[in-house]
Formats: C-alpha cells, sequence, structure tokens
C-alpha cells in the first residue's frame, strides 16, 4: 500500500491550477480528502484509474504528475 | 480524520464497551481484584450509547458532492477483513479440535478443561465473534493512522 518508489507533484499541481484546495481536487476525482492528502504525502499509491484521472483533471500526462524511481 | 475512520473507531469503541459488559455480566468479576464491576459497567453502558450517538450523527451528515467510500478505503477495509478472517477460521478450527477431543477424551478424563458444554461454547464462540470484529476495525484503524 505503502510505495517509496513513486513520487507525485500533485501539491505543486493544484498550486499552480488556480490555488485548489485537496477538497476540491478530491471532489473532482471522485475520492476523499484524506487520499489525496495520504497521496501528497508518499503514503499511498494510487490505481492507475484515479491516476489518470488526477492527470485529466490538470490536463497534463500522467508522467507529469507521477514519476517512478528506482531504488 | 475520514467519515469512515471514525466509523472505525466508533465500532471499535462500542465492541470493547459490549464486550466488556458481557463479560463481567456472565462471567462476574474476579475475587482477586476490587470491585469495580458497577463503575466499569456504568462506564461500558455510557460508552456504548456515546458511540451510538456518533454513529447516528455520522449517518446523518452527508456532504454534498463529497465520497463516502474510495479505494483507499475499500483497500484498508479489505486488509480488516482478512485479518479477522484469519482470526476466526483459525480460532474456530481450534474450538472444533477441542469439541471432537472432548468427545473422544469423555470417557476417560472426567474431569478436563476441554470446552464442552452447550452454553460454554455459545459463550467462546461469542467471544470469538467479539475479537474477530476488534481485530477487524483495529486493523483499519492501524492502516488509517499509518498511512495519514
Amino acid at each position: 500500500m505503502n510505495s517509496n518508489n513513486i513520487s507525485n507533484r500533485i501539491r505543486i499541481l493544484r498550486f499552480h491550477a488556480n490555488e485548489m484546495t485537496q477538497q476540491e481536487l478530491a471532489d473532482r476525482a471522485g475520492v476523499t480528502r484524506q487520499t489525496i492528502n495520504a497521496l501528497e504525502a508518499n503514503r499511498y499509491s494510487p490505481s492507475l484509474d484515479l491516476a489518470f484521472r488526477i492527470s485529466k483533471i490538470f490536463n497534463v500526462p500522467l508522467e507529469e504528475v507521477f514519476s517512478y524511481e528506482d531504488d | 480524520m475520514s467519515k469512515q475512520e471514525l466509523y472505525a473507531w466508533s465500532t471499535f469503541t462500542s465492541t470493547i464497551a459490549i464486550m466488556g459488559f458481557y463479560i463481567i455480566s456472565v462471567f462476574g468479576w474476579p475475587d482477586a481484584i476490587p470491585d469495580y464491576s458497577n463503575h466499569l459497567t456504568r462506564l461500558f453502558i455510557n460508552v456504548f450509547i456515546i458511540t451510538l450517538l456518533v454513529e447516528i450523527i455520522l449517518g446523518i451528515m452527508k456532504r454534498k458532492n463529497s465520497v463516502e467510500k474510495d479505494e483507499r478505503d475499500e483497500l484498508i477495509e479489505a486488509k480488516g477483513f482478512k485479518n479477522a478472517y484469519l482470526f476466526l477460521t483459525g480460532t474456530l478450527t481450534i474450538v472444533l479440535v477441542q469439541i471432537l477431543l472432548d468427545d473422544f477424551l469423555n470417557p476417560y478424563i472426567p474431569d478436563k478443561t476441554l470446552i464442552s458444554a452447550t452454553i460454554q461454547l455459545f459463550h467462546v464462540l461469542l467471544i470469538l465473534l467479539f475479537t474477530a470484529s476488534l481485530i477487524n476495525r483495529g486493523t483499519q484503524i492501524y492502516f488509517y493512522r499509518k498511512m495519514f
């Protein structure tokens, strides 16, 4: 459930998206605010479906939101 | 704290209260410890009522456009059910083996401590169910706290 290899830029993208709040992003992505918080804290890896939904909200490719780091 | 985590905490607390009340009512208070059974019984009843009110309020409150349960909640719920199921299957197997052993050993060893009588079995199974519920909700709380 925890992933140390997948990082994301959700917080930065939220800021640049007119300072979108976590709750706004959660409502648009169809998840709870706590899940967005866990994602940004790198304590939870989203499903592929959620990852694509988030990237579509920010209108950027998936690789601009999430990145995989090798050990 | 998400709504699902609040439900986990309230169910966990109410299960402890019910289980404590049940154990004191059925088995009584041990003689070696000063008798606080009345205080604890009142405490358990109050805790149960409070958690019931909390769950009713949580059930009534519903934010517009908010999500009740998402993929992370379902994942954590699955982990809770998995641990509770493993506990139940393991302990029920032990109880079943004991019942068989009791039937087998009954003519040879009259004074034994295996579970035998129907009412004894009922208490044991009920306590196992309570414990499984605690393990389920406890696991969920652990993962909610760990991942937050």
